[in-house]
């Protein structure tokens, strides 16, 4: 994945494996809201990139998505699991239960505001529902950052990069009905077998990028 | 999908399930009616109206009016000036976004029976759909003041709250449920009812440990209620590590999950 180097205040990169994940969560639940959180890799001594590269995601809830208790042992679990793979949280992503609603509401305010205390490149992400289709021509995702006077302020298209190939590869799983294979942290809640950091969806996408690239 | 292999009679069975558990398939629903029991509707005898029912509303619900159009002109032909194929043709008018025609639709049924309470939660159902979450809350209390045993419409009314960001009035609709008005106790006493109704609960479990820890580490907590809640709060992170080992899951192992929630409730939160 070739990252850019840019003097402007970060671009924002999707991994395939983030924007499927969080396309299908959201797929999978059309008739509620849905939210999760993004990965990225920890920040070394490395400051010549000031792009963030999301490179995976996680999906939390799609029943309350505001219960405290729940979202902090979600938190709490995430950051544990991946420590050792050298990543952590960096953004929180909803979906609205509403079609044409894209706006953050309190909840999502409030818990990526909670992650941006951690790290100040924090994304906060809403999935715009409605550009949600079979065929995708560009990312149904609208990308917020922190500014200085602490107002999330939403970027650029321009600033927003998908990992290339990504679009098909999300078209062919929504196509394929993929979305009910896949995990949340709710999911986990009620069977803990199963497994929110979904290995199995990204055995498929790596065999789908592979064939894409042929 | 390939419904069409599946014998007739399983697919009448399932959708009779479905209707019975009151569960939200509407994807399969539509996928079986079309490929499969649509062919054999009339060897369904009496339930062949319960299940066209089932099919218009699965099908308002994917949005596919192709599926569901068709066997609400079926429904309305065999039980002309029904309200409940009424009702259908209100819920076809929300899913075209008709709104303000739907809940016309909707008072008409309440005018000729006042006893109507699915059109009135319909209503209820309409102005969420429209984004009105504080005239749906309206709608709901005054629902609530005639129903006011219908234990749906209360968590409606605790999800409307929570979505309008006013948890104190979430805590009180929950606590309706619970007998109990102390907003973190309230927490606690709902997921201690939950764990006691279901063990494996493990949702009910964590919600148990965190509330614990919260309650036992406010300044308004008597030493004996501390040590009590305390107790409480290992005996359910206990429970949880017991439940993750027996699971043998990859995602988190019993004894990290001691490791890793024990050291919250040690903490102190402000």
């Amino acid at each position: 994945m070739k990252v850019k180097a840019c003097k402007m205040s970060g671009d924002i990169s999707l991994a395939c494996s983030t924007l499927s994940k969080m396309l299908l969560h959201a797929a999978r639940y059309p008739q509620s809201s849905v939210s999760g959180v993004v990965l990225a890799q920890a920040r070394g001594g490395d400051t010549t990139s000031n792009t963030v590269v999301l490179v995976d995601a996680v999906p939390l809830f799609h029943l309350q998505l505001s219960l405290a208790p729940m979202l902090e042992v979600a938190l709490t679990q995430i950051e544990q699991r991946y420590k050792s793979e050298g990543l952590i949280i960096a953004g929180y992503y909803q979906a609205n239960e509403h079609i044409r609603d894209n706006v953050p509401d309190f909840v999502a305010l409030k818990i990526a505001e909670k992650i941006a205390e951690n790290n100040n490149d924090s994304c906060l992400i809403m999935i715009d529902n409605k550009r949600m289709c079979l065929n995708l021509m560009s990312a149904p995702v609208i990308v917020s950052q922190l500014t200085s006077e602490g107002k999330w302020k939403s970027k650029e298209k321009a600033s927003v990069h998908v990992e290339a190939g990504s679009l098909e590869v999300i078209s062919q799983l929504l196509q394929r009905r993929v979305q009910h294979d896949i995990n949340d942290f709710d999911n986990h809640l009620d069977d803990l077998t199963c497994d929110w950091s979904n290995p199995h969806i990204n055995k498929v996408l790596t065999t789908l990028t592979a064939a894409a690239q042929d | 999908m390939a419904a069409i292999d599946l014998d007739w009679e399983e697919v009448r069975d399932q959708l009779r399930t479905w209707r019975e558990d009151n569960t939200r398939h509407s994807e399969e629903v539509v996928d079986m009616w079309e490929y499969c029991l649509r062919h054999y509707k009339h060897k369904l005898g009496d339930e062949r109206w319960m299940v066209e029912e089932q099919v218009v509303i699965a099908g308002l619900d994917c949005y596919r009016l192709d599926v569901a159009e068709p066997s609400l002109v079926s429904l309305s032909e065999q039980f002309t000036g029904s309200l409940r194929v009424r009702k259908l043709k209100a819920m076809r008018l929300e899913a075209l976004e008709r709104f303000d025609e739907a809940i016309d639709v909707y008072d008409s049924i309440i005018r000729l029976d006042e006893t109507n309470s699915t059109a009135r939660k319909r209503k209820v159902a309409v102005l969420r759909g429209q984004g009105r979450i504080a005239d749906a809350i309206k709608e709901l209390t005054e629902y609530l003041k005639i129903f006011m045993s219908d234990g749906e419409a209360w968590q409606e009314l605790c999800d409307l709250y929570l979505k309008e960001g006013d948890y104190a009035k979430a805590a009180f609709s929950n606590a309706v449920l619970n007998g109990n008005l102390d907003n973190m106790e309230i927490a606690r006493s709902y997921f201690c009812q939950a764990a006691k109704l279901n063990p494996g609960n493990v949702r009910a479990l964590y919600g148990l440990f965190l509330s614990c820890t919260q309650v036992s580490s406010s300044s308004k907590c008597s030493a004996q209620k501390k040590k009590e809640t305390q107790q409480l709060a290992a005996w359910a992170l206990k429970e949880i590590a017991d439940r993750y080992s027996k699971c043998r899951t990859k995602a988190m192992d019993g004894s990290k999950i001691l490791e890793t929630f024990g050291a919250l409730s040690l903490t102190d939160k402000a």
